[in-house]
């Protein structure tokens, strides 16, 4: 399974695709994705280009847990600076 | 302090005019990223790992408190409270939404400061001696050439679109404080036979994947001539340097493959055609350059300072930052200082919005206001009376900025890493920081002396890992960090790159790793006065690789 992620275009934030066809900054209401999906929210992101950069996937294990391989870059992506707590996304 | 001209005033406008225009036609969809991407960079504009970060040019490091007030502001206003000092003597914020970029450009303007050609394939923000203008063995003053580069490279419309980046450094002391032989070119000012300054200019060092130490193809090259030379050495660059390959395209490939000589050859054939032509600096020129750093109006005073002394009889903590902070100065009187950015367990290089506000009153206040970032990372008071430096240390304390560990092993380089850069593969803040901590103890340090630890986060080597007596460098493997020891390098004049030592170890083992590093310096040492590189220089490699992983 797969989630798309991106970064917001004005804030650079790192967000991800949900089930309703919305951008979340939370990781865990990313929608998991098979293949076929997941060329259909890319396409669709692309057309988005006033909203989001970068789009890509990441593999995910489940919910919320990017596979192995990704986990480290992805956490930190998904959370904040693991130095700064206070400025990731535990913030809100 | 530099000083902007009509021509730098209007071009900065200009482009902030320009780049507004821009980012508002980005955002209401005109342009599309791939088209943006470029432009952005241009103005210093990346886009990293959680938000945009905007890399601010200080040219060479030097900063008024005005401009130190504005880059508070900045923080405060735009950012998350802080800003982060890099190794090329810039700022970086992590934080700055798009949308905002331009207004701090603008704002930046008002400070004769901008972000220009601190990204993209040209020449980068010239970097030097941090003691410029203060340092008791300086030959001549590196920020008078380092302004006549800046003047040139500023959108030199040959070299707007380089092969690749390209990074020149300058120094001015025999003492090299500035790294100059790891720079695409390094100019090392020497004194010449008629007592003028004559410049070595080194080419080809580098570190990233690739790392070279650069060759000296040109010694005694005459300041009149310092610019034609180095144009000759970008147009031989820009014409053979390889445009198809990334990682092949920076400078020191050039002149690897090409071998120094013939690299040379080329250069000053090229140099024939220049030579004399509008390159050529006319002494009233560099006079009128050399006037903006004219020394500040000194008090004449004695060489020892009664007030200074006692204070450092009467305060063991005092002392103690004197004999690591305070360097020599050449007039009487006077002594340079190191505010260390690195407090034990904190990020190198970071400084708060109250803590830049402080350092520049502080700067008016007692260092003729005036003051420079390093591109160690940490900032530095050029001119402090010596009977003002117990009043300076006590300031900086309440601000947590009198850390006594200028050089030590503390005292450590780090690369922004995973947690906040794209290329990065592995985090260098929390390795420096978990370090720091190990050797918290600040009598230990001291009876450690001069140890530079330098980390990267990824080959790139932003964090100059290659040049540290102890160099770190992050991998990822399979998705987990891990950090491989390099041993015996060095980045002043006797620059060399150090060898990888060993295996990588996870992060956790690093700390640990150092101690046994530093525990087999301390046993192997002739006296006290032995520093960690020069007993590595004298023993080798052999026994701190089994220090590190057992005989």
């Amino acid at each position: 399974m797969k989630a798309l992620t991106a970064s917001d275009l004005r804030t650079g934030d790192v967000v991800y695709w949900t089930a309703t066809a919305a951008w979340s900054r939370d990781i865990n209401e990313a929608a998991l994705m098979d293949d076929d999906a997941c060329a259909e929210a890319l396409a669709s992101a692309k057309k988005q280009e006033t909203q989001v950069v970068g789009a890509y996937l990441i593999g995910m294990e489940a919910r919320g847990v990017p596979v192995a391989r990704e986990a480290m870059r992805e956490n930190i992506r998904a959370r904040g600076p693991t130095i700064h707590p206070q400025f990731g996304k535990q913030t809100g | 302090m530099y000083r902007y001209d009509e021509f730098d005033e209007t071009l900065v406008r200009e482009r902030v005019a320009e780049f507004t225009q821009q980012v508002e036609r980005r955002l209401n969809g005109e342009i599309t990223e791939d088209q943006f991407k470029p432009i952005r960079l241009k103005n210093g504009l990346y886009l990293q790992i959680h938000a945009y970060m905007l890399r601010v040019a200080i040219p060479y490091g030097t900063l008024d408190s005005d401009k130190l007030h504005k880059l508070a502001h900045i923080a405060r206003t735009y950012d998350r409270d802080y800003g982060h000092f890099t190794t090329r003597q810039n700022i970086q914020y992590n934080w700055p939404h798009l949308g905002d970029v331009p207004k701090i450009l603008s704002e930046l303007a008002d400070v004769e400061m901008h972000a220009i050609q601190t990204s993209g394939d040209c020449i980068r923000n010239v970097t030097a001696d941090h003691f410029a203008g203060a340092a008791a063995d300086e030959v001549d003053d590196p920020r008078v050439w380092s302004e006549v580069i800046r003047q040139w490279s500023t959108f030199h419309p040959e070299f707007m679109m380089l092969p690749r980046k390209f990074k020149i450094a300058v120094t001015g002391a025999e003492h090299d404080r500035a790294a100059v032989q790891v720079h695409d070119i390094g100019v090392h000012i020497k004194k010449g036979g008629d007592g003028k300054p004559a410049f070595t200019i080194y080419v080809g060092g580098g570190m990233g994947r690739t790392p070279f130490i650069g060759h000296a193809i040109k010694t005694d090259l005459p300041g009149e001539d310092l610019l034609s030379y180095l144009e000759a050495c970008l147009r031989v660059y820009n014409r053979y340097g390889r445009r198809d390959d990334k990682f092949k395209a920076r400078i020191k490939i050039l002149v690897k493959q090409m071998g120094p000589e013939q690299y040379k050859r080329e250069v000053e054939e090229e140099w024939a055609f220049i030579k004399d032509s509008v390159l050529k600096l006319p002494d009233e020129e560099v006079a009128r350059i050399r006037a903006y750093f004219a020394a500040p109006a000194f008090e004449t005073l004695p060489a020892q300072s009664a007030a200074y002394e006692q204070a450092k009889a009467d305060n063991k903590a005092f002392a103690r930052w004197a004999r690591t902070n305070v360097h020599p100065h050449r007039t009487p009187g006077y002594a340079s200082m190191t505010i260390s950015l690195k407090p034990i367990g904190g990020v190198p290089g970071d400084a708060t919005a109250d803590q830049m506000d402080f350092v520049a009153d502080l700067a008016k206040l007692y260092s003729f206001d005036e003051l420079r970032v390093t591109h160690e990372q940490n900032l530095v008071f050029a001119h402090v009376k010596k009977d003002d430096l117990f009043a300076v240390w006590n300031e900086l304390g309440k601000h947590d900025l009198a850390t006594p560990n200028y050089g030590l092993v503390s005292d450590i380089i780090a690369c922004p890493g995973l947690d906040y850069c794209d290329l990065a593969n592995a985090r260098a803040i929390p390795v420096a920081q978990a370090i720091s901590e190990k050797f918290a103890d600040l009598d230990a340090q001291e009876n450690i002396g001069e140890l530079k630890i330098k980390i990267s986060g990824c080959i790139n080597a932003c964090g100059h890992h290659h040049v540290g007596h102890v160099g770190i460098l992050g991998v990822d493997r399979h998705g987990e960090e891990y950090y491989q020891i390099l041993l015996g390098g060095r980045a002043d004049e006797n620059a060399r790159l150090g060898k990888i030592a060993g295996k990588g170890m996870p992060a956790e083992a690093i700390p640990d790793a150092i101690e046994r590093l530093v525990t087999k310096y301390l046993d192997v040492r002739t006296s006290d006065g032995e520093r960690f590189i020069d007993a590595f220089e004298r023993v080798g490699s052999k026994p701190f690789e089994e220090a590190l992983y057992g005989a």
